[in-house]
């Protein structure tokens, strides 16, 4: 009977003969439960629910015949994962295509021979069973898969942190920032998706934790810039400026050579997010020029994100101002133009930053 | 007198029945005799006598399921033609079955009432 529990056999007819003659043949293999109606026996299947194997069940009866059971059962959803039997003396063409319809799995004819009925009743018993441990094992292996793409997940994300980290620590900082961007931009898709605004409408809890893990990708260019304009105290000259410009190509180039990044949606947002994330709404940023929606969203916000923290920060060439002041500094489109929802967005999550 | 020698007075499906009671003669002859107590022919006459159709369909239809598991074959055929009789619409039949089916009865409950 495998590892379930369903080891009772529910008879139900109203001749007492008729229970004690199936009684009979099935009671060495089985728990026998014993029903005189449909009533009866739907009090019975409440009271061992779980552990009824099939049930052998008469058509005419007083109280709830056979068929007012079947009904009762499938309106209420009660019982359908226990294979059903009609026995009966009546196994007319009409009550057979009834029988049926109502998903019972055979129908019997009284007097029956007790072997053939051990049969054709065991053998479905059996399939139910298997069905049963499938269904089992499938649940079980769902749940290892779900617990290894967690796992694959969580270290792809480490993976991708450690990048970002080591190229944070090459520019003598903490690791902060990438969590800071991590958090605000996540917190920004959220804003936004509530608000309703077009792209980010229908984005998913996981789309959104995809954006978010692949925003720390966004400065992964920098690798390719030298130490000596990546940690310079003062000002860059114009030709080194224009070499620190070069991290966005140079992040979304390696972005785009790692294997297997269209199996990968963070790779395609963080390919997204290397190239664009120093694009600005009114066409001023860099390197395409891009110029309001024509800059995902996704971008934006992390663009958004990545002016709010570097304002909020002490760098090596600046000092670090209030949120406050952050605040009001991006709102009045002195770090240059944002796209007026995300602004607006910004403003009603800013309280809490 | 024992179950097996019944066949002597009336028509017995014995090794069939036998095999349903799971080998078992003392339990089959158990059911034989609640026969002489059951009250499903007595409620079959009242309908009879009534014209109340659905309880003749009823209780020949019960009549039906104890004589075929009991063996006792012709009670079963007669009582299955009562209930196709209901069925069909034909009520005339019911008043021709019915003598039979009363005649095969009072001879069960005799045959019945000598068992050990």
């Amino acid at each position: 009977m495998g590892g379930t529990e369903k080891n009772c056999l529910l008879i139900v007819d109203d001749v007492e003969m008729n229970r004690a003659i199936l009684s009979g043949i099935f009671e060495d293999e089985y728990r026998i439960v014993e029903a005189e109606n449909g009533k009866q026996a739907l009090e019975m299947l409440e009271q061992y629910e779980g552990q009824i194997a099939a049930i052998l069940l008469d058509v005419v009866m007083p109280e709830m015949d056979g068929f007012g059971m079947l009904h009762y059962m499938k309106e209420h959803d009660i019982g359908q994962d226990v294979p059903i039997f009609l026995i009966t003396a009546d196994a007319s063409e009409k009550n057979m295509y009834e029988g049926y319809r109502l998903g019972v799995k055979d129908i019997i004819e009284k007097p029956f021979i007790p072997f053939f009925l051990k049969q054709r009743i065991q053998s479905v018993v059996d399939l139910y069973c298997t069905k049963e441990q499938l269904k089992d094992t499938v649940e079980h292996q769902a749940e290892i898969i779900e617990e290894k793409v967690e796992e694959v997940n969580a270290l792809s994300r480490s993976v991708i942190e450690t990048l970002a980290l080591a190229i944070e620590f090459r520019s003598g900082e903490t690791g902060q920032h990438i969590q800071h961007i991590y958090g605000l931009t996540k917190r920004l898709l959220r804003e936004l998706r509530n608000k309703g605004y077009g792209d980010c409408r229908g984005l998913t809890d996981e789309q959104i934790e995809q954006i978010a893990t692949a925003s720390m990708m966004h400065d992964i260019g920098k690798i390719a810039i030298p130490d000596s304009i990546l940690n310079k105290p003062g000002r860059l000259t114009p030709e080194e400026y224009e070499q620190m410009k070069m991290h966005s190509l140079k992040g979304a180039e390696m972005i785009e050579r790692m294997p297997n990044i269209n199996g990968n949606p963070v790779f395609s947002y963080a390919y997204d997010i290397c190239r664009h994330h120093h694009e600005r709404w009114d066409g001023s940023g860099y390197p395409d020029h891009l110029k309001g929606e024509e800059n995902s969203i996704y971008a934006q916000i992390v663009a958004l994100a990545d002016v709010y923290d570097a304002l909020v920060s002490e760098r090596c060439y600046k000092k670090a101002f209030t949120k406050e002041k952050a605040v009001e500094m991006i709102a009045q489109g002195e770090c240059g133009a944002f796209h007026p929802s995300l602004i607006k967005a910004f403003l009603e999550i800013a309280g809490e930053l | 007198m024992k179950v097996s020698e019944m066949n002597q007075y009336v028509k017995v499906d014995y090794e069939a029945s036998l095999a349903r009671f799971m080998g078992r003669e003392d339990m089959y002859a158990r059911f034989l005799k609640k026969l002489l107590k059951d009250e499903t022919f007595q409620k079959l006459t009242e309908a009879v006598e009534t014209h109340n159709l659905p309880d003749i369909e009823r209780y020949a239809h019960t009549l039906k399921g104890v004589f075929g598991n009991l063996g006792l074959q012709e009670g079963f055929e007669t009582s299955n033609e009562m209930v196709k009789a209901v069925r069909e619409g034909q009520e005339e039949k019911i008043g021709a079955f019915y003598p039979l089916l009363r005649e095969q009865m009072e001879k069960y409950l005799n045959v019945i009432g000598q068992l050990d």
